[in-house]
């Protein structure tokens, strides 16, 4: 017994010692989820609407009507869909944060905080919702913002009362009626609009009310209610307002040009929280706030502790967040902001390599945009940003291709030289070769850019050297003549042309400023590494030259029959090539299966049970095509699952990042996190598949049966058109290569036929025997 | 029969040798059974309404991921409607004394199917083009008897014919639609609609002058073969083989 006993005592100190484990942020791992999954993710969404329609008939003692039974519906497969895509954190550190003030919130209640489930959500928006099912989540992008533990606990408190008060089913029934009902028939859209709107505002005012008066009794500061809707109004803004030091992009030799630093910026509009709320959901933070101090005036005891659970312990998890939020900034392409948010953070934390890491990768991404012309898909407009992140903008908005480009590629080169992982030195080399290719950026180049720059500083030594005694005669005498108060002719000349040379001096260095960014590399230019890569850049920056230089000649000796027959035939080979891809093992992540009905829009159950079987299709199909493969399968996954759904996120993340650039190839940010998964399955190709199914009205039917009718011998077949509903069946197949971030297969087949299991085996199976078989280039590389 | 078999192979070797073939799951050879049917006006019978129908069986196979070949052996015992003849520039008329004449059909058809777009042979929708050769004959069980009339003479004569009857032939080609539904792993569904054109084959015979006994059974049987199988609807039920 006293064996079990030290056993026990044992493994929760271990338990202990790990939860409390400090997070080094210097190397800064992204946050994963941990232990097992819980029951939320595992139940399929059907089931947990039956459940629901059970418990809504149980407490309401009649039949659910067929609008809230939409609204559970819809709303269990939406979270579902939530839960499932990787984006929801369990098991973490800053998930257990949330469930330790959500248990001190909810001491009192332990019936409620039974029914009630928290979650982190990894996004950036700072946000937090709660649902009908009792769920409640928080963004890291929240977190991220909070000042305190009392107001994270007002967060909670809030939607909580919007879980227990039901609104938002109430809200879904309300709007249901408005939008639906007949007496509401002649009131104008506007009208209605509002009508919803009001509703959805006093429900939030309700939620803050009571969360208020929750609140009291646990202890925490309820003042700190105000704070929160404080962090609420700059929840936009980034964490601090740090003023940007534009040194961090310097070198010795390069310094950044004055024009392209903003002398002052837009200040921060503190008035920000009158908007107009007619049509909101949320009444304007001005009258929550007010609302809130009319009950802290009246409350007697309003408590007093900002923390109860620890100042460190909220510290950490903030900065958790912090880090977080930069990296989820980079996924939805605030390249300025995470850029701005790693130096905000750097400034505390300079020795984080994460940070830094970051920081490279928002200027690889920026300069990649620039080289490209898509830079105004990305780049929000300098004059819209308040507060210091403004000079950030200004700074790489400024910037041209080529200074933006070479900036970025020193940045990711002294990065690599502590740090020469797979993805910074890939980020490094395509950024070399852009500056090869596209900026005319050579190491030649750049080496009389330096001699020119050190020829010009010395000018500017010898003259200022001569020139400051003529300029400052008075103070330090130089000839007798000037001592005795005279200037000779002579001396009037020569002042002159010293005076020249200055001008002309300051001049040229002033038309090299444009050219200031040559100099990124000038103090490491002898560096082996590199001569090495700038060399290795331009031979193959000429061979592509001399590649189309060739083929303009060709081409300009053929005719066009002949040109367009070589074109063809090259399209021809090149179809013929991508058939075959020569791959093993191969891993499918989050199959999907959707089918659409014209008249009764999504069928989310059907959905759901042919999703299911279509697993088992890819399992069958992919070991009958010889494929080795791993699943990733959401809807398929085991309470004891959780690295595979850590997987599933991470590539998910990779993914999700990949679709934003689609306009050129770029090396995807989340690299370096999807290449231990290459290791874990043995196989850097990932698969996404799925299925889409549209039932629908057919086009024309009037058209077709009066056809028929003229040509009698038809009407049959006109009949059977216009009884029938046209099917449509789209099957797609995506391979990625993650350790290139190439797209090795993109093929959706569209079928005119219903989504028959047999059909969608066969073309599944097609498309996994070209994944697996090789074709000539393979062979031959074999 | 050789220049059925001639262009079959012609079309087999310009077929790319190369091609990849995933079949169904691997399974590029398949065997079904078919019926075929359809609603034919015999407007010899007081515009009577009738169904034609033949019994099929077959084999396909896979040669690339669109083009499927196949041999089909259709049987059909088929019932011709018999009406007065009466030769185009003579006196003579025949006059059948029974209203119906079996006859017993036989297709050897070689096909080719070619999918449509984004289905994978051998299953989805495909347009079929076949060739065949078509036997057919009376039923040697059938005892026939006719009523000659000569116009001229005002003589009558009554004929009896027995079997064995002679052999007819002709070439058929065909054009369907249609759609291979697999169920499960092993079954499918075929369904199609079709037209057929059928050679006049041994028709020359009785162009001639003179109608004899077996031309006319002739212009019977090639008459009613061809209104009775101008178009079909198929369905039918097959298995993936190998």
């Amino acid at each position: 017994m006293k064996q079990i006993k030290a056993l026990i005592i044992f493994l929760f100190t271990g338990i202990l010692l790990y939860a409390q484990a400090p997070v080094d942020f210097n190397n800064y791992q992204p946050l994963q989820c941990a232990g097992t999954i819980p029951e939320d993710f595992l139940t399929l969404s059907q089931e947990k609407f039956r459940q629901d329609v059970k418990s809504e008939t149980k407490s309401s003692g009649h039949h659910v009507d067929q609008s809230k039974q939409e609204f559970l519906l819809k709303t269990n497969f939406i979270i579902d869909e939530l839960l499932l895509s990787g984006k929801v954190l369990f098991g973490d550190t800053v998930t257990a944060y949330i469930n330790r003030i959500a248990a001190r919130v909810l001491a009192n209640e332990p019936e409620l905080r039974s029914k009630l489930r928290f979650y982190c959500l990894k996004s950036a928006e700072p946000n937090a919702f709660s649902t009908n099912q009792g769920i409640i989540f928080v963004t890291l992008g929240l977190i991220a913002q909070l000042e305190n533990e009392a107001q994270l606990a007002f967060v909670l408190s809030h939607e909580i009362v919007h879980y227990e008060k039901r609104h938002a089913i109430n809200a879904y029934t309300e709007n249901e009626s408005i939008f639906g009902n007949r007496s509401y028939k002649y009131n104008s859209y506007e009208d209605k609009i509002r009508m919803a709107s009001d509703y959805s505002k006093e429900n939030e005012l309700e939620a803050d009310k009571l969360g208020f008066e929750r609140l009291i009794n646990t202890g925490y500061n309820c003042e700190e209610s105000i704070g929160a809707l404080f962090v609420l109004q700059f929840s936009e803004l980034p964490f601090e307002d740090f003023e940007f030091d534009v040194s961090m992009l310097e070198k010795p030799f390069m310094k950044i040009p004055a024009d392209l630093v903003l002398d002052s910026v837009r200040p921060i509009d503190l008035e920000g929280d009158m908007e107009d709320d007619t049509y909101s959901s949320h009444p304007n933070l001005a009258t929550r706030r007010k609302a809130l101090e009319k009950l802290i005036e009246r409350s007697a005891e309003t408590g007093t502790a900002r923390f109860i659970e620890n100042e460190s312990a909220f510290q950490t998890i903030r900065k958790i967040a912090r880090f977080e939020t930069v990296r989820m900034q980079l996924q939805t392409r605030d390249y300025c902001g995470a850029f701005y948010n790693s130096f905000v953070l750097l400034i505390q934390d300079s020795g984080s390599h994460y940070l830094k890491v970051c920081a490279g990768k928002a200027m690889y991404a920026l300069a990649k945009y620039k080289n490209h012309d898509a830079y105004s898909d990305i780049g929000e407009y300098y004059g819209q940003i308040e507060g210091s992140q403004q000079r950030v903008n200004f700074l790489f908005q400024k910037l041209t291709a080529p200074q933006l480009n070479l900036i970025a590629l020193r940045y990711l080169y002294d990065l690599s030289v502590t740090d020469p992982s797979y993805s910074i030195l890939a980020m490094r080399d395509d950024l070399a070769g852009e500056a090869v290719r596209m900026n005319d950026a050579r190491l030649e180049d750049m080496q009389k850019s330096f001699k020119t720059y050190q020829e010009a500083k010395k000018i500017l030594a010898d003259t200022v050297k001569i020139i400051t005694p003529v300029e400052t005669s008075q103070v330090i005498p130089v000839t007798d003549s000037v001592q005795s108060g005279y200037v000779s002719k002579y001396d009037k000349l020569r002042q002159e042309k010293k005076k020249k040379e200055i001008t002309q001096v300051i001049e040229t260095k002033k038309a090299d400023e444009s050219k200031f960014y040559m100099l990124a590399f000038a103090d490491v230019l002898d560096d082996a590494e590199v001569k090495r890569m700038f060399e290795e850049m331009e031979i193959i920056s000429d061979k592509i030259t001399a590649e189309k230089k060739e083929e303009d000649e060709r081409t300009k000796k053929m005719s066009s029959y002949e040109y367009r027959k070589i074109k063809e035939n090259e399209k021809k080979m090149k179809k013929k090539e991508i058939l075959y891809l020569g791959i093993d093992t191969v891993v499918f992540v989050d199959p999907f299966y959707y089918m659409v009905d014209d008249r009764k829009g999504l069928q989310l159950i059907n959905s759901e049970n042919q999703l299911l079987e279509f697993g088992d299709q890819i399992i069958s199909n992919a070991t009958l095509a010889g494929l080795d493969y791993a699943l990733l399968n959401p809807k398929a996954f085991e309470a004891g699952d959780v690295d595979k759904y850590n997987d599933m996120a991470t590539i998910n993340d990779w993914i999700g990042e990949r679709f934003e650039h689609e306009d050129f190839e770029m090396i995807p940010l989340e690299t370096d996190r999807v290449l231990p998964l290459t290791q874990k399955y043995n196989t850097s190709h990932f698969c996404y598949t799925g299925v889409f199914t549209t039932k629908q009205r057919r086009d024309n039917i009037g058209g077709v049966l009066l056809f028929s009718v003229l040509c009698y011998p038809l009407l049959p077949l006109g009949i059977i058109y216009a009884c029938t509903p046209q099917h449509h069946t789209y099957y797609y197949t995506l391979v990625y290569d993650v350790a290139t971030g190439k797209e090795e297969l993109n093929h959706t087949a569209h079928l005119r036929s219903k989504s028959k299991n047999g059909f969608i085996n066969s073309l599944m199976y097609d498309t996994f025997l070209q994944m697996r078989k090789r074709g000539k280039a393979q062979k031959l590389k074999q | 029969m050789k220049k059925t078999t001639i262009l079959s192979f012609i079309l087999l070797l310009s077929l790319p040798a190369h091609a990849q073939v995933p079949g169904y799951l691997g399974k590029r050879l398949s065997m079904s059974a078919n019926v075929s049917s359809f609603l034919f006006f015999d407007y010899l019978q007081a515009d009577a309404m009738r169904l034609s129908y033949k019994t099929e069986v077959g084999l396909n196979y896979s040669l690339s991921r669109k083009v499927d070949f196949g041999f089909h052996f259709y049987t059909a015992k088929q019932s011709y409607l018999m009406k007065p003849w009466s030769f185009q520039s003579g006196y003579n008329s025949y006059s059948p004394s029974q209203e119906f004449l079996d006859c017993n059909l036989k297709i050897f058809e070689f096909h080719l199917r070619f999918f449509a777009k984004n289905f994978v042979a051998p299953v989805g929708i495909y347009h079929q083009l076949g060739i065949g050769w078509v036997n057919y004959s009376v039923a040697d069980e059938n005892v026939l008897r006719f009523q000659s009339y000569d116009s001229y003479s005002y003589s009558t004569e009554t004929i009896i014919m027995k079997g064995p009857y002679p052999e007819y032939s002709g070439m058929k080609l065909s054009y369907h639609l249609g759609k291979i539904t697999p169920i499960g792993r092993l079954f499918f569904i075929n369904s199609a609609i079709g037209i057929n054109y059928f050679q006049s084959g041994d028709i020359a015979r009785y162009e001639m002058h003179s109608l004899t006994q077996s031309s006319y059974l002739l212009a019977v049987c090639n008459k009613n073969l061809r209104r009775q199988n101008f178009a079909e609807i198929k369905l039918g039920f097959g298995i993936f083989i190998l």
